[in-house]
């Protein structure tokens, strides 16, 4: 210590008022200095320290490593490092802002200690031992650790489900609802196109899809983006990067929850096995019908001639059988054309010539076909409407189609006697056509099934009412096609109204666009 | 204490060789020292004559102090061995002992050689 | 590589013997701390330029350094080199818990000033009783450096012309719980402190009392 006489006398204060521990035992381990931090976080008065040995002090720390640096110190002149992870609190010292009376060893501070030896004038050795409080250091370093263990946690719980996204084998694409370009597509959607991650994230749906340009992709987004859908579920075309198309099936989903940027997540399943099998169904139907067909078309030529009396009068008990023959062999006739029919509309092979035209003389011509067929009910028809000409697009022949099974349909499930109502109606933008009747009403368990394929009510009815339980089906596909809707209201014992919109169109007029209202 | 006797000395290090002789020398003049600087040299050693101390190294390369004086006790029962090492952690002490021999610490000097004579009588 | 020519075999051998020893001690010391078995060992001592070194560390990594200034029969800057990533291996096996893998963060800088300090002391301790001397040691310092900066600037306090940069290194094979780690003791020597190592081994060789010996003393 060879500075100046003032500063000298100085030293102890400033050593007093530093923030860290300093003692400094003598060569036979006494304490000769103990300043002011010690004191306070030792709860021992300098008073009481010096001139005790250290162990009388720390009686606890006699076999303890920092006993053997003092010792190797003052005997061997080593300094020491002490660190605080691999010693944690050697001494008993503790902060003076949250001291409890009964110093408890779990409220010890952290501590880092160095011990190294002076060279005392009197050429003896003096341990010099300097403790500085760490505890504000393990407390972030714990809170650093707990930090990277939840956020390894995490990585590992989203890498999981990451990871089952990317490789469960259905194609997911997810694309941005403004930009449109995928943000994310799993393995499954790379192996079905062909195109690699990097190259897909620079491209949109309808860059695989040949049906689809951006305007007509944006039109069938719109929907969903403006609330009225959250989905929705279409056959399409995916064309692989190397040309080769596959027929999809996607299931659309616009996902907007609160808080996150909203996305559009689309799952494609491949159904060109599913087309396969639908082709040789309905080839097989188709074939199948038409061998059935040609053999009926015999069978009701030589009935209806014999009717007719091409070979003179009959009698009448023949003339019955022969009736019977030639009304069933009629009724099989319309189920297989009904087949056919339901196999055009699926495969998406019945033609349509569309017309606009107005709506009020065919429905007249759908009466007046059906007018013999209704009478054996003994049911009235009337119509009413407050609607001067309408106009819609549609194919006549189809339209009268639909029209002669919802009206068979009416007087089938009407009471003799009773009265069926035909009606014209707006109905928001389009043109509505009910047709109502007093019958028994549909059961609620049959309503959900109504449209469905080969449907009616019970077995029993189908025996009383006939018909081939296509009906509806195929007025559904067609209405449907022709870009309306179809649907019914019923009441158990207060009659059924089943009803049709179609979209209004303009009067046509020669050489310009028509245009819907 | 035995005038007479015979002492291997096994240690990888000439110097730590040297060093050991010359302090046995000083205590023991009538014993015939002799040196092996690993286990097969030491092992050939002892079939050609008869050996009643051993003095081993733990850190030797090929077969380390431990298991030399396994195959050692096996040729020479009635052998007093010592495992002379600066290694001396628990373990280290505790399979010595289990082999019938003791372990002394380095680094060497009359103390530590002074002991490893007291454990040989 | 250059080391035989420096030192004589047996100034080497003994040299070996007394890091042995020293190392040995320390792994005690540390064994005792954490209560697992530590296994160190000193294969060979060697004589190298700081580049040898710098190549035998490995170019890229990062190498902590924890180092002590010794001063006595010579006088030289005793260090203790882990790869960085070892490092942290060293601390956490030793505690045998998951830290962070990340960073070396203060804490554990510190852990290993202490691992340093350990052995750095058990084999300064060695040297000194093999023969017979002491030094004086300061507080070890902790630095991080890839290995063609580590050892910038230590010699240009030694004043040593570059041609005669000598550093003695020795291989540390350090095997803890269920791994093994190499770690290298560096003693960086002055000019003249080589001489004087010399000298001090010289000694010791001549004051055993071989029969060889004592004819040269007669």
């Amino acid at each position: 210590m060879t500075t100046g006489g003032h500063q000298i006398e100085y030293l102890p204060n400033i050593l007093n008022s530093i923030n860290c521990g300093l003692i400094i035992l003598d060569r036979d381990e006494k304490i000769i200095f103990w300043n002011h931090w010690i004191e306070q976080h030792s709860i021992i008065s300098a008073q009481h320290a010096l001139g005790k040995y250290f162990t009388e002090v720390f009686f606890e720390m006699s076999s303890s490593r920092v006993h053997e640096a003092i010792r190797n110190t003052l005997q061997l002149g080593y300094p020491s490092v002490i660190s605080n992870v691999l010693n944690r609190a050697p001494f008993p010292l503790y902060s003076p802002y949250t001291l409890e009376k009964t110093a408890h060893a779990q409220h010890r501070i952290q501590q880092a200690i160095h011990i190294s030896p002076i060279l005392y004038p009197d050429n003896h050795r003096h341990c010099l031992i300097q403790i500085t409080d760490v505890s504000a250091s393990v407390m972030r370093e714990r809170a650093l650790e707990y930090q990277v263990s939840e956020r390894k946690q995490t990585e590992k719980e989203l890498n999981y489900f990451k990871t089952t996204l990317d490789m469960t084998m259905d194609c997911v694409f997810m694309f941005d609802p403004d930009t449109l370009k995928f943000f994310y597509v799993n393995q499954g959607a790379m192996a079905q196109v062909g195109y690699t991650y990097n190259e897909l994230l620079n491209m949109r749906p309808y860059d695989i899809k040949p049906k689809f340009n951006e305007a007509a992709f944006r039109e069938m987004i719109a929907p969903m983006l403006s609330g009225k859908q959250c989905s929705t579920n279409f056959e399409t075309i995916h064309q692989h990067k190397n040309g080769s198309q596959i027929p999809v099936e996607i299931f659309l989903q616009y996902i907007s929850p609160p808080g996150e940027t909203p996305r559009f997540v689309a799952i494609v399943r491949d159904i060109t096995e599913r087309k396969k099998i639908d082709n040789l169904k309905s080839e097989f139907i188709s074939t199948v019908s038409h061998e059935l067909r040609t053999p009926l078309t015999s069978i009701r030529g030589s009935l209806g001639l014999l009717i007719g009396g091409a070979l003179g009068t009959l009698p009448q008990d023949v003339k019955n059988l022969i009736d019977i023959a030639n009304k069933n062999s009629e009724r099989l006739l319309l189920l297989i054309n009904d087949i056919l029919d339901m196999e055009k509309i699926e495969s998406g092979n019945m033609k349509f010539n569309y017309a606009v035209q107005p709506l009020l003389p065919l429905i007249q011509q759908a009466l007046v076909i059906n007018q013999a067929y209704v009478d054996q009910f003994e049911i009235r028809f009337e119509l009413t409407t407050e609607l001067n000409q309408v106009y819609v697009n549609v194919d006549a022949d189809r339209l009268i189609q639909v029209l002669s099974n919802l009206i068979s349909n009416a007087a089938k499930f009407s009471p003799a006697g009773s009265c069926v109502n035909l009606s014209m109606a707006h109905h928001a933008n389009n043109i509505r056509v009910s047709v109502a009747d007093q019958g028994q009403g549909i059961p609620e368990e049959f309503q959900h099934r109504i449209f469905h394929k080969f449907s009616q009510a019970d077995a029993s009815n189908t025996r009383q009412k006939g018909g081939t339980g296509l009906g509806l089906s195929i007025s559904k596909s067609i209405i449907e096609t022709m870009s309306g809707g179809i649907g019914f209201s019923s009441k158990t014992g207060a009659g059924t109204t089943f009803y049709f919109d179609l979209p209004e169109w303009d009067a046509p007029v020669a050489n310009s666009n028509c245009a819907i209202k | 204490m035995p005038t007479k006797g015979s002492i291997l000395i096994v240690d990888d290090s000439r110097v730590s060789r040297m060093m050991t002789a010359a302090l046995i020398h000083e205590q023991r003049p009538s014993w015939e020292i002799v040196e092996a600087g690993n286990s097969d040299e030491a092992l050939a050693l002892i079939e050609q004559q008869p050996v009643d101390f051993f003095s081993i190294d733990f850190n030797m390369p090929g077969l380390n102090g431990l298991d030399l004086i396994k195959l050692v006790k096996s040729r020479c029962p009635n052998a007093k061995i010592v495992l002379f090492t600066a290694n001396t952690q628990d373990s280290i002490q505790r399979k010595t002992n289990q082999s019938g021999a003791v372990c002394i610490n380095k680094p060497i000097t009359k103390q530590s050689i002074n002991q490893i004579l007291e454990f040989f009588s | 590589m250059s080391d035989s020519p420096l030192l004589h075999d047996l100034e080497l051998d003994l040299l070996t013997e007394l890091f042995n020893i020293g190392v040995s001690q320390a792994a005690t010391s540390l064994s005792q701390m954490v209560q697992q078995e530590i296994l160190l060992c000193v294969p060979r001592v060697e004589f190298s330029t700081p580049q040898e070194l710098a190549q035998r560390l490995g170019q890229q990594q990062s190498v902590i350094a924890i180092s002590q200034e010794i001063d006595g029969p010579f006088s030289a800057y005793a260090m203790l080199l882990f790869a960085e990533h070892n490092s942290l291996m060293v601390v956490r096996q030793m505690l045998g818990n998951q830290l962070s893998e990340e960073t070396l963060a203060e804490l554990q800088q510190e852990a290993l000033s202490e691992i340093g300090n350990i052995v750095l002391n058990a084999c300064i301790g060695a040297i000194s009783q093999g023969i017979n001397d002491s030094f004086d040691i300061k507080l070890p310092h902790i630095k991080v450096a890839t290995p063609d900066h580590l050892f910038d600037h230590l010699f240009d306090d030694f004043q040593v012309p570059s041609d005669q940069e000598t550093i003695l290194s020795l291989h540390i094979d350090m095997r803890l719980r269920d791994s093994q780690i190499t770690s290298y003791l560096a003693f960086l020597l002055r000019g003249i402190s080589f001489n004087q190592l010399k000298q001090t081994l010289i000694n010791v060789l001549i004051n055993i009392d071989t029969p060889e010996n004592k004819k040269l003393r007669r």
